[in-house]
């Protein structure tokens, strides 16, 4: 579904993300970790396609389909998701307004009818409760006033709500208790298929006991250093970063001499 | 004294039409005496009282010379039949009033069950209004620094008054529907509300405008005056939509008394050049008081609010913000004036006025002024213009909103931020449907 070769992007000259190659295939679950600085975040932002990052080398493709030559609208349209790790306040626009508007537009790109207020509310409820968001939560302006866990809830309300077929969490589980956690993992879980796949980029192993991949990536330095199954996410917790830090430098030193 | 100029001499030459305009009006003669003498101070003193120009610092970006040059009609005629209920906001439940041409309708209007709702001239003389009423067209009456003030004076004929006795709380809201009959010339419409709430009392006036039949431009010369008694609560709002070759002015004055809590809200959205004066007078310690607006300029629309609010007593709390967006070639204006007096100490005063301005040809002021005399006081003020970050941008793109929808959704949002406080699904639902009109313009 998602092929990502030899991807290099920078941030104002500074060169982040220095050749990744991966591929997501229908129905997985891939954990990208690293330490801080390693490009993780930078990964999803390309993916979703956020300006400020140029694509300086590689290819990324979804379905077949250049996915860089795409808006980020008709990303959202063909079914990208990324959960932000910062989501954005927006004083003025109530969440249902939202909501409703982000359901349409990808119904509309769909080729399907757009849902009326009333249907739109139905099912925007419905799903709330999955995500144990109150309703009062519509009616408020979009992350206006939200806690960390209240944002990170209304990034998976809309998750569930749009349903994509590849859904990146970008940090979803930064800042948040154990309940919040839960709520995360249940609407992963809860949207698991053999059709659906998801990239969870998080920083501990322990999102990765609720929603459990099947790849785990090591991200550092801009390039995946290494791959596993969920004992390498355990590994990490265990270790820390430093064996692979260390692992990397000596080969890069060998490399270099 | 500076030497008579071209300028001066039109005025003068515009003041007799008027002073013609007012003899053509026996109507003006009839009914309380008491108001019949203020009206004819009233156009005496209009010899005397200069019209704004632009040399006025106060009115830098409102020339009303152009547009006082025009033909301007002031005789009466006939309104036509009136359909109330294409006037009415959808699923708004209120008490409607009707004022035409500046007359108050009881007949199209309903009761309000509680409130002493007439028109200025049955109730001066009547008591517990008159003292209030009385000094209140005494101080309208006599000033001396505006001449559309002092034409409002002279024209306005039976105009809306609104008393809360004390302790009463109205169960809904009062939607006054101001409508002016075009007619063959341009039309100056003069309207006053006089809302006079008692001690603990709390009313919700929210106020629009309309037009009845075809014919010329409306320019509308609109005075609100509000007493507001101790620990009363209102909330007055005037939504203007009005059609984009009419005029709006407005000149509003609310007093305040004391742990009295006052929230208005404006929003302009129609009007070829509207200009709107608002004062606020703290008249006791530990009040409160709210302003909010929202103005939305495309074309070649001019929008000009000035605001003022005097905290004379201590322990006062206000909180101002006027958010605005100028599209085309519209020019917008926010001049904001707070002032903390000496004897005002403990007082909490924020006033903020931002700006969306949209391409290269729109114009956007602002210029808040805060002046402070009191020593233990909390008080910030900023005002910004500039262009929508991306950030919000972004995040609606990311949700498959493509760009177009998102910045109509975005600016829209910008100026409801303004009716954060108004509780009224209907009224919101209301200025969200003008919104969006206008942004599809």
């Amino acid at each position: 579904m998602l092929t990502i070769k030899n991807l290099h992007a920078s941030v104002e000259d500074k060169e982040i993300l220095r050749g990744i190659n991966l591929e997501v295939r229908p129905g997985e679950v891939h954990a990208i970790m690293g330490p801080n600085g390693s490009g993780k975040s930078t990964l999803a932002s390309v993916l979703a396609g956020r300006e400020e990052y140029v694509v300086t080398d590689g290819s990324v493709t979804f379905y077949g389909e250049d996915v860089l030559e795409l808006e980020v609208e008709e990303r959202a349209h063909k079914g990208i998701f990324l959960a932000f790790q910062y989501p954005i306040e927006i004083p003025g626009v109530t969440n249902a307004t939202f909501l409703r508007s982000s359901i349409n537009a990808i119904r509309t790109a769909r080729g399907e009818e757009e849902l009326n207020s009333g249907q739109a509310l139905r099912l925007i409820k419905e799903k709330m409760a999955d995500v144990e968001m109150d309703p009062s939560f519509l009616k408020r302006s979009l992350n206006q006033g939200f806690s960390g866990g209240e944002k990170k809830r209304n990034e998976m309300l809309q998750m569930t709500l749009l349903e994509p077929r590849l859904s990146i969490l970008d940090e979803t589980d930064s800042g948040l208790d154990i309940d919040a956690l839960q709520v995360v993992a249940k609407a992963v879980n809860k949207l698991r298929s053999a059709q659906r796949s998801f990239i969870v980029v998080t920083h501990y192993q322990r999102l990765l006991d609720y929603i459990v991949p099947d790849f785990v990536h090591v991200l550092y330095k801009g390039r995946i250093v290494r791959s596993g199954d969920k004992s390498l996410a355990l590994e990490l917790e265990e270790r820390g970063y430093d064996w692979i830090k260390n692992e990397v430098e000596a080969a890069d030193a060998v490399a270099a001499a | 004294m500076h030497a008579l100029t071209e300028t001066d001499t039109m005025t003068t030459a515009e003041q007799s039409t008027w002073t013609r305009s007012f003899a053509e009006r026996p109507d003006l003669q009839i009914g309380s005496p008491r108001l019949v003498g203020f009206r004819q101070n009233a156009i005496d003193r209009l010899a005397l009282t200069p019209f704004p120009t632009r040399r006025d610092e106060d009115w830098r970006y409102s020339d009303f010379t152009k547009i006082l040059r025009e033909p301007m009609s002031l005789a009466a005629v006939d309104a036509p039949h009136i359909n109330r209920a294409a006037f009415e906001i959808d699923d708004f439940d209120a008490y409607v009033l009707i004022t035409v041409d500046g007359e108050f309708e009881p007949g199209l209007s309903d009761a309000v069950p509680g409130i002493t709702i007439g028109s200025v001239d049955e109730l001066l003389e009547v008591e517990p209004y008159a003292y209030w009423l009385d000094r209140t067209l005494a101080e309208l009456h006599s000033e001396t620094s505006n001449a559309f003030v002092t034409l409002n004076a002279a024209f306005a004929k039976t105009s809306l008054f609104v008393a809360a006795p004390k302790n009463v709380k109205l169960d809904k809201p009062i939607h006054v529907i101001h409508l002016a009959t075009r007619g063959p010339e341009q039309r100056m419409v003069c309207s006053q509300v006089m809302a006079m709430i008692g001690a603990g009392a709390e009313l919700t006036i929210d106020e629009t405008f309309g037009t009845l039949g075809t014919g010329s431009p409306i320019f509308r010369n609109h005075v609100v005056r509000g007493g507001i008694s101790s620990n009363a609560r209102l909330k007055f709002r005037s939504f203007q939509a009005e059609d984009l070759r009419d005029v709006h002015l407005s000149n509003s004055s609310f007093d305040q008394q004391a742990h009295s809590y006052l929230d208005h809200v404006r929003v302009d959205i129609g009007g070829r050049q509207v200009r709107n004066n608002l004062d606020v007078v703290h008249k006791a310690a530990s009040l409160e008081t709210h302003m909010a607006g929202a103005y939305f300029a495309r074309g070649t629309q001019r929008i000009d609010n000035q605001t003022f609010l005097d905290h004379a007593f201590p322990h006062g709390e206000s909180n101002e913000l006027y958010k605005g967006i100028a599209m085309d070639r519209a020019v917008t204006s926010f001049n904001g004036k707070v002032i903390v007096r000496p004897d005002a100490q403990k007082t909490n005063a924020f006033q903020q006025n931002d700006n969306l301005v949209i391409g290269d040809k729109a114009i956007a002021n602002a210029k808040p002024q805060l002046e402070i005399f009191a020593d233990d006081v909390k008080c910030s003020h900023g005002a910004t213009i500039g262009q929508l970050d991306e950030a919000p941008v972004f995040y609606l793109n990311a949700r498959g909103i493509p760009r177009a929808q998102a910045l109509a959704m975005l600016h829209r949002g910008f100026l409801l931020e303004v009716l954060d406080r108004v509780d009224s699904v209907a009224v919101r639902g209301y200025v969200e449907r003008l919104l969006q009109a206008k942004f599809a313009e």
